[in-house]
């Protein structure tokens, strides 16, 4: 078992990491209001950093290795082009961006908020702003599914709704797209985390309850009696049975096994079709903050830092920042074969 | 105490006869005379008592048993039948609980003799420590205070400066437009009682005394920016806060100045502010404390209406202000200002 490879973490907790599509670079974004640019191909080296005037709270690569978006507290839709540092502002929305994806196929930016409204963008226009749909709660989190083609929202309130990338990228300015489902999630405490599974067909979610539930796309009865949620992240300290935020979820681009990563410090593997845990790493120093697998399925990043919930108790462990990748997870996300 | 000692004389303790061991409790007892003097030589087998090993040793391996093991000399005999407690000779049981007991008394009046004069102590001259120990608890609050410290705003007066008509110094918040009294310069400062607790404790502090630096010349009003007195001195800890005072001119100051002693080297006494942020606004200051103790209940995030990075967004240092790229420090003083303006 090689250890983790530590990378020059951010100054402060870190809230989203992101993969370029060659899995040679890893973009961090931080709440010490940059976001970082990790070349993995040669020897270590302290990453290119672009600084935001307030924190980045989502980030993600565009089409190619050398270009990226972020949005944040300060509530710009940032457009960075990485071989000349040049930075442009696709649009603003109304409160800060919580969550981005980029839609290869479509060519299409998403970006959702706590202003309640999901924006689709088009970085290559003069008028990068496509369109605009309200949503009846904040949103937490945004994953988007390539198989399928489904883009899933999920907001404050245990809301939950699935869009189609392309209506998202067909719909005009003024248009209110309706979302393809309108769900409550599947589990009874506000949504921490989700992500799509690889073959497109569901997707996971995790609450700050220490649960994780598994949901299923297709609308057909039998496809939705599947979903089922179980516990996890969870300790008994002293008797008192303690749950944890699961504040991170990633699915394995090529096994269709999902990494869990929660306030209690843990990163797990889970193989939703056994419904097994495969894999529970040792213990880390804090929180787990954003989990990303690259897109070849070698290695999982892992950054770890205090969430700011009642989780971590130690002030050193509260300043702690820790940016990790895990080399060969290939073997650990494999499902074992069926006896 | 004597008479719990005295009660406990009395409760003999399970022993074994065959090697005078105590035991905490029967059972340990029973286990402890199976595997120690029950023990066959021969097999791996344990019996229960004496004439048990004899029978197995005489059906089993047809032969005499060897004496008992691991005992006292002339306990090895299979005459006595014994099970744990059951069985010991009365004289043997008589001989050790009078034995016990004058331990057990030998121990008391030990521990009576040592044990009655501290008793004593405590109704007797405690006046001297008592004097030592407030010195100390005092010396404790002054340090504890002194980091949060600036002149600027007195937000209370020490409790003997009055002015010279005798009239109290009125309370500095109210003091804009007010024509300050005047003191007479050099009258010495007075430190605040110890465990005083400034109403707002990580913006205004109080006027404290400075501890070592010996008298202080109290400027009041100061952080109103009118001063009538000629050349009062404020006096501001240096940045590591090592004792060293620089005197600063009375005269008006800008008032983001006047907070200057609060940069995050001199913070360090408030733990949860040095854990925080290196300017923490008051209004907020309170979210930013991390609840230090797991909850209760073991649930970590109990807000069911905002996440953590909502909540997390909404301390002071995170806040968004203005959107110039560069707002390092400069953003950083201005929201440090409008915390302050907004609280006063």
């Amino acid at each position: 078992m090689t250890p983790d490879t530590s990378l020059q973490p951010p100054s402060d907790g870190i809230s989203s990491l992101a993969w370029s599509s060659d899995s040679t670079r890893l973009l961090v974004a931080s709440w010490d209001t940059t976001i970082q640019l990790h070349d993995l191909t040669g020897s270590p080296q302290p990453p290119q950093i672009f600084s935001h005037p307030a924190a980045v709270l989502a980030v993600t690569f565009g089409s190619s290795s050398s270009e990226a978006f972020s949005g944040g507290l300060d509530k710009r839709v940032r457009h960075w082009d990485f071989t000349t540092g040049h930075c442009r502002v696709l649009g603003k929305h109304d409160e800060a961006v919580s969550s981005i994806i980029w839609c290869t196929d479509q060519k299409i930016l998403i970006t959702g908020s706590w202003d309640r409204t999901l924006r689709v963008w088009d970085p290559y226009s003069d008028q990068p702003l496509r369109s605009t749909h309200s949503l009846p709660e904040r949103i937490y989190n945004l994953s988007h599914a390539p198989a399928t083609g489904n883009v899933l929202v999920s907001m404050a309130h245990r809301h939950v709704n699935v869009y189609s990338a392309t209506e998202l990228a067909q719909a005009q300015e003024g248009q209110d797209l309706r979302p393809t489902q309108e769900r409550e999630s599947a589990l009874k405490f506000l949504t921490r985390s989700v992500a799509c599974m690889a073959d497109g067909k569901g997707w996971a979610s995790g609450s700050i309850e220490g649960r994780i539930a598994v949901e299923y796309f297709d609308p057909d009865p039998a496809s939705q009696a599947q979903k089922y949620a179980f516990r996890a992240h969870r300790q008994n300290v002293d008797g008192v049975d303690c749950v944890y935020p699961i504040n991170a979820l990633a699915y394995h681009p090529v096994f269709n096994t999902f990494a869990s990563g929660g306030s209690d410090c843990h990163v797990s593997i889970w193989d939703h079709t056994a419904k097994k845990r495969m894999k529970l790493y040792s213990k880390y120093p804090t929180a787990i903050s954003a989990l990303a697998f690259s897109p070849d399925g070698r290695k999982l990043a892992i950054g770890a830092s205090y969430e700011h919930d009642n989780a971590i108790s130690g002030v050193d462990d509260q300043n702690r920042v820790m940016l990790l990748v895990k080399d060969g997870v290939m073997e650990d996300c494999k499902p074992k074969a069926k006896a | 105490m004597g008479k719990k000692k005295r009660h406990q004389v009395f409760v003999l303790k399970p022993w074994c006869w065959y090697c005078e061991r105590e035991f905490e409790d029967d059972k340990v007892l029973l286990q402890h005379q199976k595997s120690k003097h029950f023990k066959c030589q021969l097999c791996p087998r344990k019996l229960n008592t004496a004439g048990g090993l004899m029978v197995h040793s005489q059906q089993v391996h047809k032969c005499d048993p060897e004496p008992l093991t691991n005992t006292l000399p002339g306990r090895d005999g299979f005459d006595v039948e014994i099970f744990g407690m059951e069985g010991v000779p009365s004289n043997a049981q008589a001989e050790w609980k009078a034995r016990k007991e004058a331990e057990a008394g030998a121990a008391a009046l030990v521990a009576a003799s040592t044990g009655q004069r501290p008793r004593h102590s405590y109704t007797v001259i405690p006046e001297a420590d008592l004097t030592i120990a407030l010195a100390q608890h005092k010396a404790l609050m002054a340090t504890r205070n002194k980091p949060v410290k600036s002149i600027s705003t007195p937000m209370t007066q020490p409790p003997m400066v009055t002015a010279p008509n005798g009239a109290p110094i009125p309370f500095p918040m109210a003091l804009p437009g007010m024509p300050p009294p005047t003191l007479p310069v050099g009258m010495p400062g007075f430190p605040p009682p110890p465990g005083f607790i400034p109403p707002f404790p990580m913006v205004v502090p109080p006027y404290p005394g400075i501890p070592g630096a010996g008298p202080v010349p109290t400027p009041p009003g100061a952080g109103t920016g009118v001063s009538p007195i000629p050349g009062p001195l404020r006096f501001t800890i240096d940045q590591a806060g090592t004792g060293n005072f620089t005197p600063i001119p009375g005269h008006t100051q800008p008032y983001p100045q006047t907070i200057t002693p609060m940069q995050p080297g001199a913070q360090t006494p408030m733990p949860a502010a040095a854990s925080a942020t290196p300017a923490p606004a008051p209004s907020i200051a309170v979210n930013e404390i991390p609840t230090i103790q797991p909850p209760k209940d073991g649930v970590m995030w109990p807000d069911a209406t905002a996440s953590p990075a909502e909540k997390r967004a909404q301390q002071s240092r995170y806040r968004y202000t203005s959107p110039t790229p560069d707002g390092g420090e400069a953003a950083m003083a201005g929201r440090k200002r409008k915390a302050a303006a907004d609280f006063l």
